[in-house]
């Protein structure tokens, strides 16, 4: 983006070309009002003239008589018309800009002024400064408008997120930041998980404007740039929740050309394109539809079990879940039992179930149970209790059980 | 719970949309008796196509004599799921004249929506930017979890899995805290929730927890491992000097 763009901008103004030309106008008629007076009272001094000539004339000068040229010159030299231009800009300056300006008037030109010339010259000062005045108050109002509400406030915000988001990694992408956007990117910030929001909205929606760590990006570019912006390349999932399927589709297929790696979950609003947006690369895509009908039948088939798992994963009221961890494939914790690594004691969670690779549940496990390949750990924990699990199963060596 | 059973039951459900569509769905798949209203014939059609024993009666939801005409009287739920939160009120709000029995289960697209909803006497509410938004970060940062509730809730015959157990009147238990009960410890069972006698929950509790009475303890488990909770439970004070006479007894030996 240009950053003289809002100067630009400024300059093209009617009013300002309008206030400007006036500004020009008043001074040089300032400067030729002076020029006028001041030949009118006979101030460019004839005396000083015949002086320059006489001194000019000596044969061998002294170094006094020197100086006297030089500085005789200077004098005349500001009553040149030139002279003239330079003083009614530099008055123009100090009158704009509120300095002064009787001062230099006095001893120039005011003095010599007879009674109607004065008062001439008054009412055209006054008009000249009340008129500059105001055009400054524009230029100055115009000027502190586009700090702070436009192009460059918003560059500098822009360079200050991209340069937060440039330090994320492991992220998670979300497009739509309405409805249930907002639900997803809530209850990721709630997991402590990092999200960049992307909407076609300037502003974020005002529920999530106030949250901390939460990084918007404006839809205002071409999806490739965006998706660059948000730093894809690092991100380790993209939620694509719009409403409109065919932005939903591209999305996906932008997102998964740039990273192959990345999990893409997609909101199909209708049920037919949901094998489509598989083509393109999204591992899940569901309508809606599904997830509201699901619930409301789960209400007639089970009540009291689907009541406290509501409440369990989709409250947004208090901060247990049931939360999942994985041992991954080169966990030094394959091969422990519970009882070795003493999560309960801790951490001060139990878990309550372990899926295995097949499917089969193991509920209960005991302090026996022996950690295997891809088990998930199912317990009720805040984010952080899941964290310190992360922690005591990745980082557990031998040494520190003995 | 067996699903089983659902044969007998009717369910009326206002609107055949897409969400409308998947509802009679998932009810067929249960075994139960469908009515759709709607007022549109073509959805109407795609509802009648679903199987069986879908009924469809053609007209406004928002009209008494349709409602009557539907046989809401003999019917067991109701699913609103209209496209505007209003109708859904006003739906839930005629229907529960004519049949003060019936359960209401409603869509809703905001907090206010739901609020209104519960007060004109819906049974559940569901959110739709909530219960999506909730899919899919599931979907994305515990897909695991996801599946297991899904088998769950969604599980044809209970069993294992989710045990609700309560405590009723007049339990010697009532008044004990989980440590002194040795619940976990003599079954292996974790107690994950409690469920007070005013719905609310309380997540992991401590070995401190005291019981009180219509409290439920929720666990995961087999229906052996309930039964045996229930038994310790329900010991008796005679059944615990026993024991630990017992247990004395072989120790002095």
């Amino acid at each position: 983006m240009n950053r003289w763009h809002g100067f630009a901008y400024l300059l093209s103004s009617k009013i300002a070309v309008a206030l400007t030309l006036f500004v020009i106008v008043m001074s040089i008629g300032l400067s030729g009002f002076l020029i006028f007076t001041t030949h009118q009272s006979g101030m460019v001094n004839q005396q000083l003239i015949t002086t320059l000539q006489t001194l000019r004339n000596v044969e061998s000068p002294t170094a006094a008589q020197l100086s006297e040229i030089t500085n005789i010159e200077m004098q005349l030299d500001e009553s040149t018309f030139a002279g003239e231009i330079l003083l009614s800009g530099y008055m123009t300056a100090i009158t704009i800009t509120t300095v002064g300006f009787d001062d230099v008037i006095r001893e120039y030109a005011y003095d010599f002024m007879d009674e109607k010339w004065r008062r001439a010259y008054n009412i055209w000062v006054t008009f000249f400064v009340l008129i500059a005045y105001m055009a400054i108050l524009y230029v100055n109002a115009n000027f502190v408008a586009y700090l702070v509400g436009t192009r460059l406030a918003e560059n500098m915000k822009r360079r200050m997120l991209l340069r937060n988001i440039s330090r994320l990694k492991n992220h998670y992408i979300v497009c739509g930041c309405t409805g249930a956007g907002s639900v997803v990117i809530s209850e990721f910030l709630r997991t402590g998980i990092p999200v960049v929001g992307i909407d076609k909205d300037e502003e974020p929606p005002c529920n999530l404007r106030k949250t901390n760590g939460f990084l918007y990006l404006k839809r205002d570019r071409s999806d490739d740039v965006l998706f660059e912006e948000a730093g894809i390349g690092k991100a380790r999932g993209l939620v694509s929740v719009l409403q409109d399927d065919s932005d939903n589709l591209y999305l996906t297929l932008t997102a998964h050309l740039l990273n192959n790696d990345i999990k893409i979950v997609s909101r199909a609003a209708g049920e037919e394109n949901e094998e489509k947006l598989a083509l393109v690369g999204a591992d899940v895509s569901f309508t809606p539809s599904i997830a509201v009908g699901k619930k409301l039948v789960a209400g007639i088939l089970n009540r009291e079990t689907m009541d406290f798992m509501e409440k369990m994963i989709d409250s947004r009221d208090q901060n247990c879940r049931i939360e999942e961890y994985t041992i991954k494939s080169d966990s030094p914790s394959i091969g422990k039992t519970l009882g070795e690594l003493s999560i309960g004691r801790k951490t001060g969670i139990s878990v309550f179930a372990i899926m295995k690779q097949n499917g089969s549940i193991v509920y209960n496990p005991g302090a026996d149970y022996t950690l295997e390949e891809v088990d998930v750990l199912l317990a009720i924990e805040t984010p952080e209790q899941l964290q310190l699990l992360a922690r005591i199963l990745q980082h557990h060596t031998r040494r520190k059980i003995l | 719970m067996s699903h089983s059973d659902n044969s007998g039951s009717v369910c009326a459900v206002c609107g055949a949309g897409e969400t409308g569509l998947f509802v009679i769905k998932e009810l067929i798949r249960y075994g139960f008796s469908v009515r759709v209203i709607d007022i549109d014939p073509d959805a109407l059609l795609n509802a009648a196509n679903l199987g069986d024993n879908v009924t469809t009666i053609q007209g406004s939801c928002l009209s008494d004599s349709i409602l009557k005409k539907s046989g809401l009287i003999d019917v067991q739920a109701l699913f609103c799921v209209l496209p505007d939160d209003r109708s859904n009120v006003f739906l839930s709000l005629s229907a529960r004249r004519i049949n003060p029995r019936l359960e209401i289960y409603s869509v809703a697209s905001d907090i206010s929506a739901e609020r209104k909803l519960k007060l004109v006497g819906t049974r559940r509410t569901v959110n739709q930017d909530t219960a999506e938004g909730f899919r899919i970060s599931n979907e994305m940062i515990r897909p695991n979890v996801a599946r297991f509730l899904d088998r769950i809730v969604f599980a044809r015959e209970n069993t294992e899995g989710y045990l609700s157990i309560e405590i009723g009147k007049g339990c010697p238990s009532i008044g004990w805290t989980l440590k002194n009960l040795q619940l976990s410890g003599s079954t292996g069972v974790v107690i994950i929730a409690v469920k007070k006698s005013d719905d609310s929950y309380v997540y992991s509790p401590s070995g401190d927890f005291r019981l009180s009475e219509n409290d439920n303890l929720i666990c995961f488990g087999t229906e052996d491992e309930k039964e045996a909770i229930k038994k310790l439970l329900w010991r008796t004070k005679q059944d615990r000097t026993d024991r630990w006479k017992r247990l004395r007894h072989k120790f002095t030996k």
